[in-house]
């Protein structure tokens, strides 16, 4: 059973790498050569905060990790948190859990601002816990929360809230 | 200073798991410190994490810590004296010019791990589906709160998956008073240098010829993805601690199927049982491997050692689902319910997985040439079968792949995404046994005159 599950599948597999063989190693260059530019960025600094660090780079600040945990020293464990972000890759995703990695115990919710000015809740903390605090990442916040705001870098702000708005009102932005 | 601290909480892990290999280990089985260390640190890592999770419901902070201190200095003392392990000091030290070659080699893979350990961040699973567990336990004393496994705004941390990876850095940083993500990627070249010595002393008691321990090592440092990438020693993913779990199950299968010694099916069972406690894929792993040990049972109708092996694994994988039931974690749905009818409506997959499998066990670049090397030996080893004990290696590669592979029928995603994801991954977990493998069933060199060590 499995000598015939092999055959059937040797014969199309083989002749598949054989078919794309120049296009394969056109596109292994292309990846050697990313590669060999990614290579000094993907050295570790080191320390306590080695990989948030890295993953936080979006945010362009040194240390953005210790930025972020004095930030939450203010924030009480119950405050749930939502982080609102124009950003729709990877790195926007690495930059939301890295936060909530450095956040714990606090509940930090997420929403996906469209390019058509739309909302979607991605995570949203339990009922119980208040919502009091938002990120703005890649997006400016509203012009009244300025004097309340703390930033960290250019693309992010962080601002307590007395009352939330519709999710859509903060994407428009 | 953290680093002293990194070894006391290293030494510690290690003598609750050499008493466990002293207590579990046949009698008269002759056991070298070099593999005592190897299988005590995969079964110290089980039994820090383990204790950790049961002791946690009762005790936090130092408590926790000194309960678990005291469990594994008694375990290491009633093991030691129920077999006091060999301190022969001629029996550590190589012999002959070959052996030393082998040892500088050995040293110069193991520091090239530690390198690259440095070198790399932690991969996103190994922060955001791992790490960030041990530090959740850190900051609430050593156990996770049952908070966490039902909080709405982490399902992506994957509450579900077990906790052996998670609560064993927990027990380091219990230990350097810190969550240090820098620090904590030194455990995982621990793993590999065990995975060095249980390949060590696997291909050189089932192999008969010096040139496979060289064969084994080449491979090992041929295969990129077993070394760096996603799933890799310096990703401080759970996946390469997995397959040192599993290379030493198999190891200890195959020791079963040579000898036939009931007794030696203990060990067995606590390493094919722990992989349920690394990852849930362990469940496939410890299924395939008792499934073959089974068949082994029952062609003696030897029903004694049943129970040992199967046991520890069901008592693992039954108590998790208790408390994922109790616990209620928030998690997303990846796959579909595994039915008749969800197989018939997905089976189409079945052609282009297929495909994918053997397009992924191609890629040399990735893998060197460990998978091609594999299939030619499963073949000599099917075709020439003087040695029939070791066709339950191949059995041991190729059910794994079959079932991770037929897995995808029933994601969720778009299968082949979802293949590209994790499936190189998932052959890390075997990648250490077909290193085993291809090294003892190869002819290479000339055979060796001595009593292998």
């Amino acid at each position: 059973m499995i000598c015939l599950f092999a055959a059937l599948i040797i014969a199309p597999a083989i002749w598949a790498q054989f078919n794309s063989a120049p296009k394969r190693l056109m596109a292994a260059a292309s990846r050697v050569e990313a590669a060999l530019l990614q290579a000094p960025l993907s050295k570790a600094a080191g320390g306590v905060y080695d990989t948030t660090d890295r993953y936080l780079e979006d945010l362009q600040v040194p240390f953005p990790s210790e930025k972020l945990l004095n930030v939450f020293a203010d924030v009480p464990t119950e405050d749930a948190m939502i982080f609102i972000t124009s950003g729709n890759d990877a790195q926007t995703e690495l930059v939301y859990r890295s936060i909530s990695y450095l956040g714990w115990p606090r509940q930090i919710g997420e929403v996906r601002c469209g390019t058509d000015g739309s909302a979607e809740l991605w995570f949203q903390p339990r009922a119980e816990r208040p919502i009091k605090w938002l990120f703005f990442h890649r997006i400016a916040p509203p012009a009244d929360f300025t004097p309340r705001s703390k930033t960290i870098g250019q693309r992010l702000t962080i601002v307590p809230v007395s009352e939330l708005k519709e999710w859509k009102l903060y994407c428009s932005r | 200073m953290e680093i002293v601290l990194f070894a006391v909480a290293l030494i510690l892990l290690l003598l609750g798991g050499c008493g466990i290999v002293l207590l579990s280990i046949p009698l008269r089985r002759q056991t070298t410190v070099v593999e005592l260390l190897c299988l005590a640190f995969p079964l110290g890592a089980g039994l820090v994490s383990l204790s950790s999770f049961v002791f946690g419901f009762l005790v936090t902070g130092p408590a926790l810590r000194l309960t678990v201190t005291a469990l594994c200095l008694a375990l290491f003392a009633f093991g030691w004296r129920r077999k006091p392990p060999p301190l022969d000091r001629r029996s550590l030290a190589p012999d002959g010019g070959n052996a030393w070659l082998l040892l500088g080699a050995t040293l110069a893979l193991t520091c090239l791990a530690i390198w690259l350990s440095h070198l790399r961040v932690l991969g996103w699973d190994g922060l955001l589906n791992w790490e960030i567990k041990a530090r959740i336990a850190f900051l609430s004393g050593g156990a996770i709160p049952l908070s966490f496994f039902s909080d709405p705004t982490r399902p992506w941390t994957h509450p579900e998956y077990p906790l052996l990876l998670p609560l064993t850095e927990a027990w380091i940083y219990s230990w350097i008073g810190r969550a240090d993500q820098g620090i904590i990627k030194i455990l995982f070249p621990v793993f590999f240098a065990a995975a060095l010595g249980l390949l060590y002393r696997g291909v050189s008691h089932f192999g008969s010829r010096p040139a496979q321990l060289w064969l084994a090592l080449a491979l090992l440092a041929t295969a990129k993805l077993i070394l760096v990438g996603e799933g890799a020693v310096a990703s401080g993913y759970a996946d390469f601690p997995m397959a040192v779990f599993y290379l030493a199950a198999v190891a200890l299968l195959l020791e079963f199927f040579e000898d036939n010694d009931v007794s030696a099916t203990r060990l067995f069972g606590l390493l094919a049982g722990l992989l349920c406690w690394v990852k849930s894929e362990g469940a496939i792993l410890w299924a395939c491997l008792v499934a073959i040990a089974l068949i082994k049972f029952i062609q003696r109708r030897e029903w004694r050692g049943v129970i040992a092996a199967v046991l520890p694994g069901l008592v693992l994988l039954i108590g998790w689902r208790v408390f994922l039931l109790l616990a209620k974690p928030s998690t997303g749905r990846e796959f579909l319910p595994v039915t008749p009818s969800t197989l018939w409506d997905n089976l189409w997959r079945a052609p282009q997985i297929a495909l994918a499998v053997l397009q992924e066990l191609l890629r040399w670049r990735r893998w060197g040439i460990l998978w091609i090397a594999a299939a030619a030996v499963t073949a000599f080893l099917i075709l020439n079968r003087q040695r029939k004990h070791l066709l339950i290696l191949p059995a041991t590669l190729i059910l794994p792949i079959l079932l991770y592979a037929s897995v995808y029928i029933f994601t969720t995603w778009n299968f082949l995404v979802h293949m590209d994801n994790s499936f190189p991954r998932l052959l890390t977990h075997v990648s250490l046994a077909a290193v085993l493998m291809v090294a003892v069933a190869t002819p290479v060199g000339p055979i060796s005159q001595k009593q292998p060590r």
